[in-house]
């Protein structure tokens, strides 16, 4: 059973590593480190930009430049959180409280070079843990069938709302109209018209391109247009960075128990859908905190206040690819757009993926982790010339993402419509951000509405049949307890919290 | 208008979004109306619920564990470093920067919504120069060189990458079309 594994992750390897394979990482790893960089942009821009030029491409270079794109933006938003106390990224805002105290005490390169240390070796952690699970997984995927498939979307949607910050009821409506917008068009069984107010154009039903155009790229075009320019700093020139990098790559080797739990740490939060990086930094410069025999220096430039996040953020890289490769369930906005662009080159995560196309799992794995690397490589040998582009004008690059983003949405089926398309969903987009409506589970419903409606017809007709049991099958059981707790969760932890907010108050009477 | 109508708005469009969409899906057949019911039924729930949190206070307040959760306890560590120095901000600045904002929204969306209109009449290569030049003149108030020149760039780059390279025939236009361009 091993076999076959080893020799896919051997042949991963030799396709990343041949020319002209090599360049495709490469340059997504460096158009990814230039969008994290550039204020206003992110990750998500770039990657809902190319999935639509990148549509005619072949599966082998869509793994190869997507996995680089999932790994290239991650270590680049630190840089700005330790010389400038602004976050590139929200994962990287545990990086500032101790990371920028580092910094104004003259040890920036230190900082810096434990960030980069941290970042690679806590990817290449969440990368092994990934190889590693990979004969768990086809195991796994063998015992599900489409009613557990089914229950899978359906606690993936639950968790995915349940955990994002903001309102769970917001997440769980967002998950109802992402799914309602699937079903524009033919029903898949009885051929129906659904939802097309007898226009043409919708019958083939909405194209996902041009909403997730809209609603990433247009949609943060629109707020960074409305909030004006957001450079980093008005002063954002890069004194002579002092300190050691040696050092700095020293420190992470001299804490390398902290190193090892802050890795664990973020490779279990980024198996859970939607949990995402910002909370596996924070859970683990908390847990830094709470080992550490001496505490006095945390906040105030503690190196190991930099380990612990850098360490946690990178190595659920890795780990979030275990829900989206093995189920199909995106644990982030990142998985979420990654699950679009495969889905749309026909590479269907689950039992097809995971053992007929495992070459391409590892291509996907290995242009990762090599991505990581070269990040952490490229952004400490670069840091003057990178920290150059925090201060470019974004209200230029604004009407060009515009213009890329509409021609994206026209490119993927060449019909004007979908410019239209775009350009609705990309105020949607908006007022989804603005008014705190999570655009997760939005996107991930739309991508998985269609296999969700398939699950379902087919789960009931077997059931009606007589073939399965819905009700007695124990997986399908447990994934209907497990959703029932999820969405409980919040509203046990608010009761608990005002359980204790009384009791506080109480006290402090009495 | 506050920002608590606006939200309630922007719910009250989704709710309409549904319920249209149910009376549509009532219209259908037993089966192709299968699926879309078992969504439409608690999405519909869902918001009506949230559209009462939106304009009733008090309701907000006292389901504030599913409005506002936190999990992990994140958030307050997290806004802590990322708003290290907003506390000297007064109501009166926050005030007008509401309302400064809200004007730049309505201009933005008028830009946005004016794209895909230049490129019906125009079609991409006259429309997305001649956007990307207006935006930048009298948007952003750019220069009229550096106007022209970004324009300039985005013609020269669609020219490029689609029509010589991925040779795409990229709409044409009405206008342009009746007019013989």
């Amino acid at each position: 059973m091993v076999e076959p594994i080893l020799q896919a992750a051997w042949d991963g390897l030799r396709l990343v590593f041949s020319f002209p394979n090599i360049l495709y990482p490469i340059i997504g790893t460096l158009l990814a480190m230039v969008f994290a960089f550039i204020p206003g942009l992110s990750g998500f821009t770039l990657m809902a930009l190319a999935i639509s030029f990148t549509l005619h491409w072949e599966p082998l270079p869509i793994m190869l430049l997507f996995g680089a794109f999932v790994g290239g933006a991650t270590f680049m938003g630190s840089i700005t959180a330790i010389l400038f106390n602004i976050p590139g990224t929200t994962p990287s805002a545990a990086t500032t409280l101790d990371g920028y105290p580092l910094a104004q005490q003259g040890e920036a390169k230190t900082a810096i070079g434990c960030s980069a240390m941290s970042s690679a070796l806590g990817s290449s952690f969440g990368v092994l843990v990934l190889i590693l699970l990979i004969p768990v997984m086809r195991q796994a995927i063998l015992s599900f069938g489409s009613p557990e498939f089914l229950m899978l979307s359906i606690w993936g949607l639950a968790t995915i709302a349940a955990v994002i910050r903001g309102s769970l009821i917001k997440g769980l409506a967002a998950a109802g109209l992402g799914f309602l917008l699937s079903f524009v068009g033919f029903d898949p069984r009885t051929a129906e018209v659904r939802y097309t107010f007898g226009n043409d154009f919708l019958r083939e039903g909405i194209s996902v391109v041009p909403i997730l155009l809209g609603v990433f790229a247009i949609a943060e075009m629109i707020t960074l247009s409305v909030t004006g320019t957001r450079t980093i700093s008005g002063s954002a020139k890069v004194e002579q960075l002092t300190g050691s990098l040696w050092r700095g790559v020293q420190a992470v080797f001299s804490n390398f128990g902290l190193f090892i739990r802050s890795s664990i740490i973020g490779t279990v939060i980024g198996m859970i859908p939607a949990v995402g990086g910002t909370v596996a930094s924070f859970v683990a410069y908390g847990q830094a905190v709470q080992t550490a025999k001496n505490r006095d220096k945390f906040g105030r430039g503690d190196i190991r206040g930099v380990i612990a996040p850098e360490a946690a953020h990178d190595a659920k890289d890795g780990a979030s690819l275990v829900p989206t490769l093995a189920f199909g369930i995106p644990g982030s906005e990142g998985t979420a757009l990654l699950l679009g662009a495969l889905s749309l080159h026909g590479l269907v995560p689950g039992k097809e993926l995971m053992n007929n196309q495992l070459s391409l799992v590892f291509v996907l794995i290995w242009s990762l982790f090599l991505s990581n690397w070269l990040t952490s490589i490229i952004g400490v040998a670069l840091v003057n010339q990178l920290t150059r582009l925090t201060v470019v004008r974004t209200q230029l690059l604004t009407p060009i993402i515009f213009a890329l983003a509409v021609l994206g949405a026209y490119a993927y089926k060449g019909r004007i419509e979908d410019v239209a398309v775009a350009a609705l969903f990309g105020l949607i987009g908006y007022f989804m951000k603005k008014f705190d409506w999570s655009r997760v589970p939005f996107v991930m419903a739309l991508v998985l509405g269609p296999l969700f409606e398939s699950n379902l017809h087919i789960t009931r007709n077997l059931h009606q049949l007589g073939r399965i049991n819905f009700w007695t099958r124990p997986l399908t059981v447990a994934l209907m307890i497990l959703t029932a707790v999820t969405l409980l969760l919040p509203y046990v932890q608010g009761i608990r919290e005002k359980r204790r907010q009384r009791q506080a108050s109480e006290e402090d009477s009495s | 208008m506050t920002k608590t109508i606006e939200k309630a708005l922007f719910t009250l469009f989704l709710f309409a979004v549904v319920t249209v969409s149910l009376f549509l899906t009532l219209r259908l057949g037993q089966v192709a109306r299968l699926v879309p019911l078992a969504v439409i039924v608690p999405t519909l729930a869902l918001l009506a619920f949230q559209l009462l949190l939106d304009i009733m206070p008090h309701l907000r307040q006292q389901f504030s564990s599913l409005e506002n959760k936190d999990l992990f306890h994140v958030r307050r560590l997290r806004e802590k470093s990322l708003h290290p120095n907003n506390s000297t901000e007064t109501t009166a600045a926050m005030a007008d920067e509401e309302q400064g904002l809200r004007r730049n929204e309505m201009i933005t969306m008028l830009w946005i919504l004016l794209l895909p209109v230049f490129i019906y009449l125009f079609g991409f290569l006259l429309a997305l120069p001649w956007h990307t030049f207006c935006y930048l003149r009298w948007r952003s108030g750019e220069s009229w060189l550096m106007a022209s020149g970004v324009a300039s760039g985005v013609f020269a780059l669609v020219y490029s990458v689609f029509v010589l390279t991925l040779r795409m025939a990229l709409y044409e236009g009405e206008l342009s079309r009746w007019l013989g361009l």
